[in-house]
C-alpha cells in the first residue's frame, strides 16, 4: 500500500458533480472549505493488499452473524443499549430473513499485518456513490488499464436481480427513504439506480414522507399507495423513538423494513469487545472492554452510538493525546486498543470496506491528518498496482 | 486461493439515474416543510364525508374513484363542499387527516444526517 500524489484532472469538478458529488466539499466556515473528494493524491493497492482485505471483510461479516446469534441467545441486548421496542423487531427479522442489502466496515489497514475492525455501519452505511461510482470513473481517465478494487456496482446489481429472481420482495415496486442531506440522498440514489439497473420499479420519498394510513393499517408513500418493501437510510435506534415505532412493530411482518432490525445489534460499537470475548486474539480484532482499558496505555475510547469520530478520545501513554467533541457524552463508551496506522504523508488512512449481500466488494479510503477520521477528511481514490 | 487475475473492478457503472438526479440537484432539490395538508375524504362532487368511507373496504386508492381523499382546498360553508384542492399531497407538505392527526412524519424526528467513518 502506497500514497503518491498526482494531478488532478483539470475540470474534476464539474465532472464528479455531473455524477452527483455535489458534496465534493466541506464547509468550515472559509470561502474555499475543506476538499472532502480529493483527486490530488491516490493510493495502491497490491494484489496480496487486496485479498488481506477480502479475506478480512468476508470474516468479519462472519463473525458479526455468529455474535448477531449469540446475542439473540444469550439475551444480551442490555449491554449493547439496544431501545426495548426493537429487541422483538430483532428476533422477528433474525427469523424471517428480510432482504439484508449491504454495510461497511472500517478497517484500519496501513499495509503492514492485518487488517483491525474499527466499526461496522451495518445499519446506515453513506458514501457508496464515492466508492462505487465516483473513484471508478476517475479511475477509468487516469488508469484506464489498472484494476481498482471496486465492484461495487456490478454486486448492487446481481444482488437486486437474485432478490428480484427468488421474489425475496412482498410488492412489485421499491421505495427508497432519507433524511434531507445530500449526502444521504446520493447514497440512496446508488441503491436505487442499480435497482431499477435489475428491472425492479421504484420511487423515492424523504424518510418524514413515509404516511400511515389508520383505516387500511398500511404505511403508504405520497401517492397513497401502500408501501410493501422500503429501504430507509435512517439508523433504527432513532427509528425505535420515533411515534411510527408502535405502528412498524405491529405490521413487522407484512413491511419490509431494509435494512432489516437486526442490523441495529452491529451497528453498535459495543460489537467491539463482545466479539474480543466471544473470538479473543482474532487477527482483525483489537483488544476492546465495556469497563475500562484494562491496562492499556495507548487505546481509544468512544461512545457505542457515536458517529464521525463524535466524542472520541485516543489515549497514549495513558494520556490523553486527542479528543473530539459531540453530542454522544452521555452514552456508555467501548475501550479498544489503539490500531497502529502507519501515516502516509502525514495523513491517516482508514479503509471503507464494503460488504453487497454478504460478501466483500469492495473499499474506498478515506484520509485525515488528525488520528481521528472526522467529518473533514477526505475521500481518497485507488487503484490496484 | 483467490484468482490473482479476477478482474475486480466493475465493468460499467452507468449511473443514469444519478446523472439526471445531479442535473436536478445542481439547482437545489432540498425539501421544504413549510405547509401542512388537510387530507379530507370527498364524494365526486367534493361532499366532505367521514373518513371511514374512504377507508372502506371498497375504496381504492385510484385518484378517479370515490370516494377518496383529496389534500388542501379549502371549504364551502354554503355548499358544504371542498374547493380548490389537491388529487395528492403537495410535495414535502405535512399532511393531517380531518382529525387533525398526524400521518406523515411520524419516523425522522432526528431528521439529520449522518454516516462518516474512522475511530470513531
Amino acid at each position: 500500500m502506497q500514497r503518491y500524489a498526482i494531478a488532478p484532472r483539470a475540470d474534476w469538478r464539474t465532472k464528479v458533480e455531473s455524477l452527483g458529488l455535489l458534496f465534493h466539499t466541506t464547509e468550515d466556515g472559509t470561502d474555499a472549505g475543506v476538499p472532502y473528494w480529493s483527486e490530488d493524491a491516490y493510493y495502491t493497492l497490491s494484489d496480496a493488499d487486496v485479498q488481506r482485505l477480502e479475506s478480512a471483510t468476508n470474516e468479519l461479516h462472519a463473525r458479526c452473524l455468529d455474535l448477531v446469534q449469540h446475542v439473540i441467545d444469550a439475551d444480551r441486548f442490555g449491554e449493547l443499549h439496544v431501545p426495548e421496542p426493537l429487541i422483538p423487531l430483532i428476533r422477528e427479522t433474525w427469523e424471517t430473513e428480510p432482504p439484508s442489502l449491504y454495510g461497511r466496515f472500517d478497517l484500519a489497514y496501513d499495509g503492514n499485518g492485518e487488517p483491525k475492525l474499527l466499526e461496522y455501519n451495518a445499519d446506515t452505511p453513506t458514501s457508496l456513490l464515492e466508492a462505487a461510482v465516483i473513484q471508478w470513473h476517475w479511475a477509468q481517465e487516469k488508469f484506464p488499464q489498472a484494476d481498482q478494487f471496486n465492484g461495487i456496482w456490478e454486486a448492487l446489481v446481481e444482488m437486486w436481480k437474485r432478490l428480484k429472481a427468488e421474489r425475496a420482495f412482498l410488492g412489485a415496486e421499491i421505495h427508497f427513504a432519507h433524511v434531507d442531506e445530500m449526502e444521504d440522498l446520493m447514497t440512496v440514489a446508488v441503491l436505487q439506480d442499480t435497482a431499477q439497473e435489475a428491472g425492479l420499479v421504484t420511487s423515492s420519498l424523504g424518510i418524514e414522507e413515509i404516511g400511515w394510513d389508520p383505516g387500511s393499517k398500511c404505511f403508504v408513500d405520497l401517492e397513497e399507495m401502500r408501501i410493501w418493501s422500503i429501504f430507509k437510510l435512517y439508523p433504527w435506534e432513532w427509528i425505535a423513538k420515533d411515534d411510527f415505532m408502535p405502528q412498524i412493530a405491529e405490521t413487522i411482518r407484512e413491511t419490509q423494513w431494509m435494512e432489516p432490525a437486526w442490523k441495529a445489534v452491529l451497528s453498535n460499537k459495543a460489537i467491539l469487545p463482545l466479539l474480543w470475548e466471544r473470538f479473543p486474539g482474532h487477527p482483525n480484532l483489537l483488544p476492546a472492554y465495556f469497563d475500562g482499558p484494562r491496562g492499556m496505555t495507548d487505546y481509544v475510547s468512544k461512545p457505542i452510538f457515536g458517529r464521525e469520530g463524535a466524542n472520541v478520545t485516543v489515549y497514549r501513554g495513558g494520556q490523553a493525546a486527542a479528543s473530539a467533541d459531540g453530542p454522544y457524552g452521555t452514552e456508555p463508551l467501548v475501550y479498544q486498543q489503539l490500531a497502529p496506522i502507519r501515516p502516509f504523508d502525514g495523513h491517516t488512512p482508514i479503509i471503507g470496506s464494503w460488504v453487497i449481500d454478504h460478501a466483500s466488494a469492495g473499499v474506498g479510503i478515506r484520509e485525515s491528518r488528525p488520528i481521528i477520521t472526522d467529518n473533514f477528511s477526505r475521500f481518497v481514490p485507488h487503484v490496484i498496482q | 486461493m483467490l484468482e490473482m487475475s479476477r478482474l475486480r473492478r466493475s465493468q460499467a457503472v452507468p449511473a443514469t439515474f444519478i446523472s439526471a438526479l445531479a442535473v436536478v440537484c445542481l439547482t437545489g432539490c432540498a425539501r421544504q416543510y413549510a405547509t401542512t395538508e388537510r387530507r379530507t375524504c370527498v364524494d365526486q362532487n367534493g361532499r366532505v364525508l367521514p373518513d371511514s368511507y374512504c377507508n372502506s373496504s371498497s375504496y381504492n386508492s385510484g385518484i378517479y374513484r370515490y370516494p377518496r381523499y383529496i389534500y388542501g382546498g379549502t371549504y364551502d360553508q354554503n355548499s358544504g363542499m371542498m374547493r380548490n384542492f389537491r388529487s395528492s399531497p403537495s410535495p414535502n407538505a405535512n399532511v393531517v387527516d380531518s382529525r387533525g392527526t398526524v400521518i406523515r412524519r411520524g419516523i425522522g424526528s432526528a431528521g439529520r444526517g449522518f454516516g462518516g467513518f474512522g475511530l470513531g
